[in-house]
């Protein structure tokens, strides 16, 4: 029984007593009866009435058409001024909005409201739990001004141990502001200036393989602190490479490389031609597709590459198939011609140049201070204040111009900005030229990690990649919704306190799970079992790391939506319906009571107000 | 004199024995001289009865020496439960063993600091840190701070429990690791798609 029927019931009940009193208390007045049109009216008013009151109580309703919805987000302004017409309502995020409705997400908003096609936006912007229930309808957003602080950053997909990684970002900061690389143990290890269009590098050194949180803080032009945050690493096992040198002479480059090469974790298997038909270095291999798969990455020098003969098309197939092959400088013309040959323009120029390097005798103590922490503790044998101290700058050079090509991609950069390499793909690998022609003088005189990382650079750019999978794209804040994606759907994630969650597989999702982050931390989403099994780390930021970040990704994507077309036109059968205002039923109720009272009261009609006397009976 | 010249004939077992056992021993050599008197006439059938009854009076003394003893289970007082946990309970708790972080290649250092973060080789519960003060105290000389590491890793063991004094300690290794020779970090391998991108691009068969 709805209260709709029991009102019905009862009001049916009540106009058939009234029509029985009325019958009954007409054949009983007898002289005072009614005359027939007085009784039918009465006896019509009383389902009137009674219908009017159900009405009032049970308002009709009423169909409503298109809606216009104003969506209150993150960071609105509580001021009524300004906002445009339109049911407000209001996403959790939103705090204070007075007079808006309180919805757990959009998609509820636009289940109460199907009829809404129109929602303006307010505030930050609509996160990713949801852009995607506001496709298809028209979005109007106007984004609020910048604030300062971060804006983005790109961190290394994989960080080797003991190498030098860079991270590079944008932040939106007045004129004079840096930013500083702060390592786990609370030494800021880089400070670099953020540039005019915002840009920023900076670079920290890794340790031993495992996870690790920098911080990275923006300082305004005084020092002052804008904002801080923390810049997650995954360093890497190392992995056991395998690395032929083919060098067409012994020399210090080839002793240095395969010194840093073997110290480095690499299997090295070096052949050093010294002519006649004589070789120094590891057993001789035959360059053949069987013996060169055992390979990852080749370094060759322009002497062995004109003595290989036949083994160039060996060696240029075994790149194809996704090795990497680094061709090194051997003085000027030749390498020229060498890296020709394979794709590698370097235009302009002619001869050898210098390299610039980190100048440390130039450094004020504080940069020093920043050079200690980028070294690790040192030996009994060399102590690591060693080199640090030392200002002896090492004479360098490189093969002089510029990169060129279409497919060329330069890198390695030097202090002073200028790359020392450049790689391109060809087949499934790649082949990078370096030009420094002889870098085994950093190794002699004290600079071991720069020529580390310089070679380190150049062959984890080129070498045959490895069986991880790639990195979970975007990122990821705690109470927010992440999509993970891998080559098979995520099943399971396994959270920094050791508890796993289950996540729901959808077959139609392409290879992507939902997980609701809740802590941050370093979390593991597995997916497959036996043999395709698969797991990838990726680090949730807390709920309220990086705003401004977060803030521009939402304003983008809702910025997104307002350029997507028109929204669709309202179907016939989407109308909504509406409960109507009572107050005119009861208005009507008021008028139709009055005036049944009245005419009761009034003797008009009735058989005995026609005597003279005047005597009248109640009814 | 007696022990110089004769000697004992009371100091060998069997006059150490009770008399009861004597006399049945008694018997025994009586039955034998029997025996033998039959034997010596060349009549070993009617000897055989004697030697016999020679034998049974033997294990009879054999077996009165020893002490038999019934097979029955331990007895112990039956457990009365009404009294458990009565006693006086304080400073009693469960304890957690420390766990040993497992060393890699990389060093003591390395596998501490992996224990007390996320990811691989983390230990959540109490770890186990007599190694890291092994290494501390050889290679002391070496650390610009080694008080501080030491007080990080007692507040550590001190209060298994506390993120904070972790993630301070970890901090603290990060002093006192050492950095190995870059080595490669090769690029993740492309996806399927990625692949057949590529070959294309060469100019290959997808």
């Amino acid at each position: 029984m709805t209260p709709k029927l029991i009102t019905v019931a009862v009001l049916t009940l009540a106009v058939l007593l009234a029509w029985a009193r009325l019958f009954v208390w007409q054949a009983k007045a007898g002289a005072a009866r009614s005359t027939g049109w007085r009784l039918a009216i009465l006896v019509l008013l009383q389902p009137a009435i009674a219908a009017f009151l159900f009405l009032a109580l049970h308002p009709p309703a009423i169909a409503v058409g298109e809606d216009t919805l104003v969506v209150a987000t993150a960071d609105t302004p509580s001021s009524r001024a300004q906002r445009p017409e339109g049911r407000l309502i209001a996403l959790p995020e939103a705090r204070g909005i007075e007079g808006a409705q309180a919805f757990p997400d959009l998609g509820s908003a636009l289940r109460r409201y199907p009829t809404a096609r129109r929602i303006v936006v307010l505030g930050r912007g609509l996160g990713p739990r949801d852009v995607d229930a506001a496709r298809g309808l028209s979005v109007k957003y106007a984004p609020p001004p910048d604030r300062a602080g971060f804006i983005s950053t790109t961190l290394p997909p994989t960080v080797a141990p003991g190498s030098s990684f860079p991270i590079t970002g944008t932040a939106k900061a007045q004129q004079g502001a840096e930013v500083e690389l702060v390592d786990p143990a609370g030494r800021v290890t880089d400070r670099q200036p953020v540039g005019p269009d915002g840009r920023f590098t900076l670079s920290g050194t890794a340790r031993a393989a495992g996870k690790v949180e920098f911080g990275l803080r923006l300082r305004g032009a005084r020092g002052t602190l804008i904002e801080e945050g923390v810049v997650p690493l995954a360093i890497a096992d190392p992995v056991k490479s395998r690395l032929l040198i083919l060098a067409g002479a012994p020399g210090a480059e080839v002793k240095y490389l395969r010194r840093w090469a073997s110290d480095a974790g690499f299997a090295v298997n070096a052949q050093i031609s010294v002519g006649g038909g004589v070789a120094l270095g590891d057993p001789p291999i035959a360059l053949s597709a069987d013996t060169l798969r055992k390979f990852d990455v080749a370094i060759v020098d322009p002497r062995a590459w004109a003595s290989l003969g036949g083994g160039r098309g060996v060696l240029v197939n075994a790149v194809k198939e996704g090795r990497g092959l680094l061709l090194r400088a051997d003085g000027d013309e030749e390498s020229r011609a060498l890296w020709r040959s394979l794709g590698l323009q370097l235009q302009g120029g002619g001869g050898l140049k210098p390299v610039t390097l980190p100048d440390d005798a130039a450094r004020s103590t504080e940069a020093s201070a920043m050079m200690r922490t980028r070294v690790g503790i040192g030996s009994r044998d060399v102590p690591a204040e060693l080199n640090v101290e030392d200002a002896y700058l090492p004479e360098v050079s490189q093969v002089a111009g510029t990169w060129g090509g279409a497919e060329v991609v330069p890198f390695l950069n030097d202090a002073a900005g200028r790359p020392l390499a450049a790689w391109r793909p060809l087949g499934l690998g790649r082949v990078a030229a370096f030009s420094a022609v002889d870098s085994y003088a950093l190794a002699l005189a004290g600079k071991a990690d720069l020529f580390a990382s310089w070679w380190s650079s150049a062959l984890s750019t080129i070498s045959r990649p490895a069986d991880r999978p790639a990195p979970f794209e975007g990122m990821f804040w705690a109470g927010e919704r992440a999509v993970l994606c891998a080559p098979v759907s995520p099943a399971r994630v396994e959270q920094p306190d050791g508890r796993t969650v289950d996540l729901v597989r959808d077959a139609g999702s392409g290879g992507c799970s939902a997980f609701w982050p809740v802590q941050p931390g370093w979390h593991r989403g597995v997916w497959g079992a036996g043999q395709s099994q698969g797991a990838r780390s990726f680090y949730v930021y807390a709920a309220e790391a990086y705003p401004i970040m977060r803030a521009m990704r939402d304003r983008d994507a809702t910025l997104r939506l307002t350029t997507s077309g028109p929204a669709a036109p309202l179907k016939a059968g989407e109308m909504t319906e509406q409960s109507g205002s009572p107050w005119p039923w009861f208005a009507l109720l008021l008028v139709a009571g009055t005036v049944l009272w009245a005419f009761e009261r009034q003797t008009i009609g009735r058989q005995s107000s026609r005597k003279a006397d005047g005597k009248v009976e109640a009814l | 004199m007696l022990a110089e010249f004769g000697h004992p004939h009371d100091d060998a077992a069997a006059t150490s024995l009770d008399p009861e056992t004597r006399g049945i021993l008694k018997n025994a050599v009586d039955e034998m001289w029997q025996s033998e008197l039959q034997l010596k006439q060349g009549r070993p059938d009617l000897a055989l009865p004697f030697a016999y009854r020679a034998l049974r009076f033997i294990k009879q003394v054999q077996q009165a020496t020893r002490i038999f003893l019934s097979r029955v289970g331990p007895e112990l007082p039956p457990i009365d439960p009404t009294r458990r946990m009565t006693g006086k309970r304080e400073g009693l708790g469960s304890r957690e063993l420390p766990v040993a972080p497992v060393e890699g290649t990389d060093g003591v250092v390395a596998a501490t600091w992996r224990a007390l973060g996320e990811g691989d080789g983390a230990i959540r519960g109490p770890i186990d840190l007599s190694g890291m003060e092994r290494w501390i105290s050889a290679n002391r000389d070496q650390l610009a701070d080694p008080l501080s590491l030491a007080a990080a890793i007692d507040a550590v063991r001190s209060e298994p429990g506390c993120r904070q004094c972790r993630a301070r300690l970890r901090g603290q290794l990060w002093l006192a690791m050492e950095r190995p020779a870059a080595g490669n970090a090769p690029r993740p391998r492309p996806d399927a798609a990625g692949q057949r991108y590529l070959r294309l691009l060469g100019g290959g068969a997808p």
